[in-house]
């Protein structure tokens, strides 16, 4: 990071003190300024999620996406090169691009006809003879990413010219973020189109929720228990044993059920199974995929997975899917979802369906599960905008499985990187999503030793 | 990507109407169906349903014109059958399902009903019809309006008509409610 600090919004001023404690100031959740300046000091500079490669597998196959509130065209040019052009004309600001996918060699801008192609290049300009002689058109291309990887599959973005690599971003979360992409040979892939939906709350309330808020699935989560179609294990009351949660790790969360002494590999039946292999993985890694039920985890700041086995109807096995999102900011007190259903390459065409069946029935707009989510959440953005919190200078409590309030202490002989808790009774995964974005909000370092 | 007409369930081709009692057999059921619905009696609703039910809302996007419908074949918000929707109607019975505890106020007006034979089989009518859902939820003074198109396959029986297939085509892209809590 560069040395100098950014000026701090006064709405958190003495947030580092706050995040010591384990609390939360409501304003981050609502305030129009700090909104502003996320969308400059964290989207336009950090690594942020824009498309997977089975998604546009063809030359001049596009999606649009955003990064902020900015848009963006994710195309695969003529020589199979991604590109992530900003879906703006250089003539005079139109869109190139009106619609949602397709395929395209080029796109002529529908204001005076700017023609560019799926490389943007500037490559034709009405009446240039009369009119724009001199134009150079090399000068000319569609703005661009300046960094985009293709990380086993997944497509990231940066927009800052000076950022850090993707793997250097990515640091040790690497260790566990990597089990849910290469369990299998040909990795993952997305099945179908994404579900878009908005939502009345702020972005960063879905990505913290996958930091590991263990505690509230038995409560958010309990129609579902009732129902029958989960198990206590994987979503029942947070318990010494079952969980893993997993923080400070190169400033990135993750959350595992486990269930002791069995191998439910996230529920993939044998037929899938049998397609996953260590691979680039060591044989820790593929032992903890193993034995886990669930892996839900963010990539800082709007990207997150959960990595689980479900299903629609206690009558019919479980099934593993992994689900990819998107939380995309609309406002300080906006979101719009973003939902991705994946599975391993290698799965038959029947299994596919069913996966996508299941993660569908469970997390997405109609998710039994999610549904639940997001009637909760926006109750958090309304009590962030309250005058009183305002006036009150109102802190929400994070402070879950911190210090003295918890006598678990964290695992001295883990195999993998991170502060590990053997219970998921804590919070420390959004405190870790929390102080992550403190420090990008205002370029320091927050140095506090969290024993969740 | 889907061809609208050919989601039409197996629909005769345009002209072949069937008689009008067939037709108004129809209409009332779908108004019953809407009935159910609204008024949340969830379990009459699902009787309502065949065993072998497909019950499908697919994903769209917007796509150039000449790109086709953008109608997913492989992307969708509903796709159950029957034991699937039963569990979505146990869920409710819950008291702990946030997102219908209140419940959403639902006003479905159900119109432009065109019923023709069932191509495929003879036991059956195809029917497309409008829907428009109107959505109260909370204290919130403004309602969600959801829109579809929906191509059903029903089997008018005597007494007992059951719901075979359906395919709901949202006009949406991207969906204004915060969750599809409902059955559309
Ligand atoms: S704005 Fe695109 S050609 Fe003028
Ligand atoms: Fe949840």
């Amino acid at each position: 990071m560069a040395e100098e600090a950014f000026a701090v919004p006064a709405s958190i001023e003495g947030m580092v003190d706050d995040l010591r404690q384990g609390l939360l100031p409501a304003a981050i959740f609502h305030d129009r300024e700090i909104y502003e300046l996320e969308l400059r000091r964290i989207f336009a500079k950090c690594w942020v999620y824009v498309g997977h490669e089975t998604e546009i597998p063809n030359r001049g196959d596009f999606v649009t996406r955003n990064i902020g509130e900015d848009p963006f065209v994710l195309i695969r040019d003529e020589e199979g090169e991604l590109r992530v052009l900003l879906n703006a004309c250089r003539h005079r600001g139109a869109q190139i691009c009106r619609v949602q996918a397709g395929n395209a060699k080029g796109f002529v801008c529908p204001f005076h006809g700017w023609a560019y192609r799926n490389s943007g290049e500037l490559i034709g300009v009405p009446a240039r003879n009369q009119g724009y002689a001199a134009l150079n058109l090399e000068d000319w291309s569609l703005f661009a990413a300046p960094h985009v990887v293709n990380y086993m599959g997944l497509i990231f973005a940066n927009l800052d010219r000076e950022a850090v690599s993707f793997e250097e971003y990515l640091g040790d979360y690497k260790w566990y973020f990597d089990i849910q992409f290469a369990l299998s040979e040909g990795g993952m892939e997305v099945l179908g189109e994404p579900h878009r939906w908005l939502v009345a709350a702020n972005w960063k309330q879905g990505a913290e929720n996958f930091c590991g808020d263990s505690s509230h699935t038995q409560m958010t989560h309990r129609s579902v228990l009732d129902a029958g179609i989960i198990e206590t294990a994987a979503a029942g009351a947070p318990k010494e044993g079952t969980g893993l949660h997993i923080h400070d790790c190169s400033g990135h969360a993750i959350s595992i059920r486990q269930l002791p002494g069995e191998a439910p590999f996230i529920s993939y039946p044998e037929e899938v199974t049998r397609h996953l292999h260590p691979g680039v993985l060591n044989q820790d890694q593929f032992d903890l995929a193993k034995r886990s039920l669930l892996q839900n985890g963010t990539l800082f700041p709007n990207f997150s997975f959960l990595h689980i086995g479900l299903s629609d109807s206690p009558q019919k096995p479980q099934a593993g899917f992994l689900t990819l999102r998107v939380w995309q900011p609309k406002g300080p007190g906006q979101m719009e979802i973003w939902n991705w259903v994946l599975a391993p390459k290698e799965a038959s065409l029947e299994y596919k369906q069913r996966a996508y069946q299941v993660g569908m029935s469970s997390f997405s707009p109609s998710g039994s599960f999610e549904q639940d989510d997001v009637a909760v959440w926006p109750g958090v953005t309304r009590s962030a905008g309250t005058v009183f919190a305002e006036l009150n200078k109102v802190r929400f409590n994070y402070q879950m499985g911190m210090g003295d309030m918890s006598s678990s202490k964290p695992l001295a002989d883990w195999v993998g990187p991170g502060v590990v808790n053997s219970t998921n009774a804590g919070e420390g995964g959004l405190r870790t999503f929390h102080k992550t974005w403190y420090e990008r909000m205002t370029n320091t370092k927050v140095e506090i030793c969290d024993h969740d | 990507m889907t061809d609208a007409a050919t989601l039409h369930a197996g629909a005769a081709p345009a002209g072949r109407l069937i008689d009008m009692d067939m037709q108004r057999a129809c209409e009332e059921f779908l108004k019953q169906e809407a009935e159910y619905l609204d008024d949340r009696l969830f379990a009459e609703w699902f009787e309502l349903l065949d065993p072998a039910i497909i019950y499908e809302a697919p994903v769209r996007t917007a796509r150039e014109n000449w790109d086709g419908t953008g109608i997913s074949t492989t992307a969708f918000y509903l796709k159950e059958d029957y034991a699937s929707i039963e569990m979505r109607v146990k869920r409710l019975r819950s008291r702990y399902a946030w997102s219908e505890s209140p419940a959403t106020r639902t006003r479905r007006i159900v119109s432009n009903v065109r019923v023709t034979l069932h191509d495929g089989d003879p036991s059956l009518v195809a029917a497309r019809s409008n829907l428009a859902v109107f959505c109260h939820r909370g204290d919130g003074a403004h309602p969600q309006i959801l829109t579809a198109e929906r191509f059903d396959a029903i089997r008018i029986g005597t007494g007992v008509s059951r719901l075979v297939k359906r395919t709901a085509i949202l006009d949406a892209t991207v969906l204004g409610l915060e969750s599809l809590s409902i059955f559309i």
